[in-house]
């Protein structure tokens, strides 16, 4: 089990897909030390022979790794200090790890504090996938997946219970600046120990080393993330700075550091991709295949939904939406999104759901007396899962390209730093790097899910394989 | 089609009429708020009628509205406003509130506007009276529970929204507001419900809102009824005013009463007609088999000739570039089939691919600073800023040209040189060939030229910086030079709304071919001897062009969406601006309306697409 959630989700679906269709294939010696050989390793294998698709999966995870992890490379909260306060009282703190989940002045969006509670768990969750992976190595396949699947529903559960109680119980931390603490505290401690060095210079006495050494104890210490930027406050002294030592990608139009907006954006824009998709092929998947197993009625009418869903020019229906909503959060444009665009999702389903449906195999599990809810969604649907995949793929783009586009309009989420939000201020105050990076940093990410999508398309249609 | 666009329309207008905040109300809401003048009362009650926006949304129940619900908003709206009693008690619980409990018959005299010891005794006897279990008295000091005490006054939100309502309900309560004022026992109570009933017991006036609509009988009734409107208005009194007067004008409500009272009482039939008739909805709908869109916010003109007028922007953009999409796309599509998995195939899908994950809005942007704004914006921080390079005309001619004419010069030789290897074997030497990749190395050359300009000034001027024309074209321009200009001012436009698509229609071209070229027939048509031309064009392209066909109907509405932001971004005054305009503006009849338009041209795409496909495959026939 890899160390983080979206990877170990990834490898759960495939697990459960794998185990699905692998009742389908022969399976010849099951104590037998060969690979077993089904459709998942088999579409697995082909999807390796595309190494642009393979390193544009890695890419993926490196991205969600990123977005996970941005806490602990940029932040400007720092891991441990230890300063005097105004009563003179020497404190240690530990602010970093109390602000990822305890501070909503700090994390107040909901995608943020969810990134964050699965950076805090990730290290349990890889303790915890090794010590599967080590128990099960000896086990069939079967087995292993089915344990796999135990561990990943209990963290699932977990994060969920985690994520209910964070938004039940929120907490937050008086603010304080720690980074001016820092940097303030070592101008001070440099200025004392010039003073007396002065007056041991003009008294002719030699300076103490351990007066020096005092003061230095005495200034504060401690350890920040490598980027000490926030990704929300303004930094007025700084309105558009270029590029620079300290605000790599330079700031915006308020002051706020670009490179740390763009990568908690990150965030943003694979949530928004992941979960607006999630949504609507939930939708389609379900519609889909109600259409296409029952026909008669029941087709028709889904249809006539489908085809009534498809005037709708999306882009429009989603910015009318978006912009009557007085106050749109992210979720409400993952909504949004989710409940337009799952009509392409059901007709691909409807369409595999009318292959399928008269095969032997659902016969035979008609005629054994199987509730049909369950020929539906455990017989029939695995079969059919492979293209709405592709499409999955290809979708988690394109809702990034929408919900960019509606930042860009200005009719996202005013608080959450998107990359679309960057734009627009660019092309407001005609800062080219404002519309380069931001821009460059949609296409990379985009093109990204396209690959693995054009991969995922070409090794799981039989007629290309090789 | 029309049942779907019935149920589309209805889509639209349940997500408009059901979304949060008020649609329409944005722009009035400054003068809703609780001092306004009679004027402005008036008009925000005009405003609403003209959109319907007094109207429940789906289905009216109103006719058999509870008195109960009316005496809740009266009482809601009275006691906020003017009254001596109310105000006094008021005054009396504020002081409760501000001395901790406590409140003496001096302090209340001291606070408030009663002018006698005896009044404000009594006012405050009146409290105690309401709120009896809530305060102890002791001499004359009352003590109040603080936390029991009702708040005094009904929040500025709560009576607006009574207001609003009792505007809206319009002649469904008059019985009601007549009883009250007849009966109730509180003279503000019979006041308010006066001035209530001498606006909402007038008549409408038949189309008044297009007079265009109205008959030669029409009008006599309008005037007849405007009078009656015009004699009702003044039936009101002062608050102050004395009992004989009150007594005059309700004598006057009476006659009038007994003579319409039959209008306020309902027959079933007339009940299902108001249910199903007077809401929004079905007004909305009466108007729309009208062709009538409404009028806008802004400035009152229909909505329909706005969009009209702003629809051949937005069509000249989308067809144009459909159009253009399938001329590149489908050569495209043919040309990575026939050169399956040569170098050039392998290049096209890969910029194909980059083209396809581009955000339009991301190259629209970046189009225009480049091509566009000219090398006095110069986008490069390292550049000198453009006084600098405009006085030192020297710059211009320094290492940065030397450097990008080398660049372009290099580029292109190396291009020609990779693309005409093994050109000197004749066997391969094609006319079609050669023009091609001197075509090729042509387009290089350009495009290495513009790179290289882009880079040494940081933007060129070739294009326009927006807009549709040329500002005056119409006027001053013969036909050709117009449509010259336009078609100068939409080649940026045009590109970032085709790129897109591009890519997409031209990958299912080659795979939609690549699927054909195997078939027998091919085999059979190049076994004939037939030229490999006709084999591909003839015979493949025919049968294998077919599913991007189907394209075409899911390509309208993303071009449709895409010139959206294409339009705000260059300016261009279409649909998409004025959606966006609408939008910011809540100009709620003109969003509806540009929703309802963009879906009746995606449906006409569809159609569109659905006949070509049974056109060009002839096993498709829709008898």
């Amino acid at each position: 089990m890899a160390t983080d959630k979206n990877n170990t989700e990834e490898q759960s679906e495939q697990a459960s897909q794998e185990e699905s269709a692998g009742r389908l294939t022969l399976q010849v010696d099951p104590n037998s030390e060969t690979k077993e050989v089904t459709y998942w390793t088999i579409v697995w294998d082909q999807f390796k022979t595309n190494k642009i698709a393979y390193y544009g999966l890695w890419m993926v995870i490196g991205l969600v790794l990123l977005a996970v992890y941005a806490p602990a490379l940029c932040l400007e909260q720092p891991f441990v200090i230890s300063y005097t306060d105004r009563a003179g009282q020497s404190v240690t703190e530990y602010p970093w790890v109390i602000s990822l989940l305890g501070d909503r002045n700090l994390f107040e969006n909901g995608v943020d504090i969810f990134f964050n509670l699965l950076m805090v768990l990730s290290p349990l969750m890889a303790i915890s996938g090794f010590i599967v992976s080590r128990i099960t190595a000896t086990k069939r396949r079967a087995e292993r997946m089915a344990t796999y699947q135990r561990v990943i529903a209990g963290w699932t559960v977990t994060v969920l219970a985690g994520m209910v109680l964070l938004t039940l119980f929120p907490s937050s931390q008086p603010y304080k600046n720690y980074v001016e603490i820092y940097s303030k505290g070592h101008a001070q401690a440099q200025l004392e120990i010039t003073k007396l060095r002065l007056n041991a210079a003009r008294t002719g006495a030699t300076v103490d080393p351990a007066q020096i050494k005092t003061i230095e104890d005495q200034a504060p210490s401690g350890y920040f993330p490598p980027i000490p930027q926030s990704f929300r406050d303004s930094d007025l002294s700084a309105v558009l700075a270029p590029m620079s030592i300290n605000h790599f990608f330079g700031t915006d139009d308020r002051g706020r550091d670009v490179f740390a907006r763009m990568l908690y954006g990150t965030r943003i824009g694979l949530t928004i991709g992941v979960v607006a998709v999630s949504i609507y092929i939930f939708i389609g998947i379900i519609l889909g295949s109600l259409a296409g197993f029952f026909g008669g009625w029941v087709d028709v009418l889904i249809l006539r939904l489908v085809e009534i869903m498809i005037c709708f020019p999306s882009l429009i229906l989603i910015m009318t939406l978006a912009a009557f909503i007085e106050k749109p959060t992210i979720f409400h444009i993952m909504v949004i999104i989710g409940v337009i665009r799952w009509t392409g999702t059901a007709r691909l389903t409807r369409g595999e759901f009318l292959k399928l449906k008269n095969q032997e195999f659902v016969s035979a599990a008609i005629a054994s007396g199987i509730p049909m809810g369950r020929v539906i969604f455990r017989h029939v649907l695995p079969n059919a899962l492979s293209p709405v995949l592709v499409t999955a793929s290809f979708g988690v783009a394109s809702a990034i390209l929408l919900e960019s586009t509606l930042s860009f309009l200005g009719l996202g989420d005013a608080s959450a730093p998107s990359w679309g939000e960057l734009i627009n201020i660019g092309r407001q105050t005609d800062t080219m790097s404002l519309i380069l990076l931001p821009g460059l940093a949609i296409f990379f990410t985009v093109s990204l899910f396209n690959l693995v999508g054009e991969g995922l398309q070409d090794a799981l249609d039989p007629k290309r394989r090789r | 089609m029309i049942p779907t666009f019935f149920v589309v329309s209805l889509i639209i207008f349940l997500v408009l009429n059901l979304a949060p905040g008020r649609p329409g109300q944005a722009g009035q809401q400054g003068m809703k708020q609780t001092k306004e003048s009679a004027g402005q009362n008036e008009s925000y009650r005009i405003f609403k009628e003209q959109f319907n926006l007094d109207k429940p949304i789906l289905f009216n129940t109103r006719f058999s509205i509870d008195r109960s619900e009316v005496d809740a908003l009266v009482q809601t709206i009275v006691r906020y406003r003017f009254q001596s009693r109310e105000e006094l008690q008021e005054a009396a619980i504020e002081q409760a509130h501000r001395r901790g409990g406590t409140v003496t018959v001096q302090q209340l005299l001291d606070s408030s506007e009663a002018t006698s010891a005896k009044d404000a005794q009594a006012a405050l006897d009146a409290v105690v009276a309401e709120f009896k279990d809530a305060s102890s008295k002791s001499g004359d000091s009352y003590t109040f529970q603080l936390d029991k005490l009702p708040i005094a006054r009904p929040p500025v939100g709560d009576v607006v929204l009574a207001q609003d309502e009792i505007e809206d309900m319009g002649r469904y309560i008059v019985p009601h507001l007549y009883d009250i004022a007849t009966e109730h026992k509180d003279a503000d109570w019979r006041w308010f419900a006066v001035q209530r009933l001498s606006v909402n017991a007038k008549r409408k006036l038949i189309s008044e809102f297009s007079s265009d609509q109205q008959s030669e009988a029409d009008r006599d009734l309008n005037r007849e009824i405007d009078l009656e409107n015009t004699i009702i208005s003044d039936w009101t009194y002062a608050r102050d005013a004395n009992e004989e007067a009150q007594k005059a004008v309700m004598a006057k409500w009476g006659d009038w009463y007994k003579k319409n009272g039959s209008r306020f009482e309902y027959s079933f039939g007339d009940k299902v007609s108001i249910f199903f008739g007077d809401t929004r909805f079905a007004k909305y709908w009466g108007n729309l088999i009208r062709l009538d869109l409404g009028v806008s916010n802004l400035d009152r003109r229909p909505i329909l000739d706005k969009i009209l007028e702003k629809l051949r922007y937005s069509i000249t953009l989308s067809f144009g570039s459909i159009i253009l999409v399938y001329l590149i796309s489908v050569p495209l599509g043919v040309f990575s089939a026939v050169r399956k998995d040569s170098p050039a195939d392998k290049v096209l899908t890969v910029i194909l691919f980059m083209l396809y994950s581009l955000p339009t809005f991301f190259v629209g942007l970046l189009l225009l600073k480049l091509l566009s704004i000219g090398p006095d914006y110069s986008i490069w921080p390292s550049m000198p800023p453009p006084e600098q390079l405009e006085a030192t005309g020297a710059v211009v001619e320094s290492w940065q040209v030397t450097a990008s004419q080398i660049g372009v010069i290099v580029a292109t030789l190396a291009f020609a040189a990779y693309s005409f290897r093994g050109m000197s074997d004749p066997d391969k030497r094609t006319p079609m060939g050669m023009i091609a990749r001197g075509v090729m190395v042509l387009g290089v050359f350009w495009a290495s030229s513009l790179l290289a300009q882009v880079l040494a000034f940081g933007s060129v001027s070739m294009f326009p910086t927006g807009g549709f024309s040329s500002v005056g074209a119409d006027r001053d321009l013969t036909t050709v030079e117009h449509l010259a200009d336009i078609g100068y001012h939409l080649v940026l436009p045009m590109v970032c709304l085709t790129y897109g698509g591009l890519a997409v229609i031209s990958r299912y071209a080659r795979s939609g071919l690549l699927d054909v070229i195997q078939a027998d027939y091919i085999r059979t048509a190049r076994a004939k001897g037939l030229s490999e031309p006709v084999v591909i064009i003839k015979h493949a392209v025919r049968n294998g062009m077919i599913p991007i066909l189907t394209l075409l109907g899911g390509l309208l509405p993303t071009l449709i969406g895409g010139s959206v932001v294409i339009e705000i971004i260059y300016n261009i005054p279409g649909l998409g601006l004025f959606l966006f305009e609408s939008i910011t503006l809540r100009d709620y009849n003109a969003v509806m309306g540009v929703l309802l338009i963009s879906s009746l041209l995606t449906l006409i795409g569809l159609l569109i697409s659905d006949i070509s496909y049974a056109l060009v495959d002839p096993r498709i026939s829709f008898k």
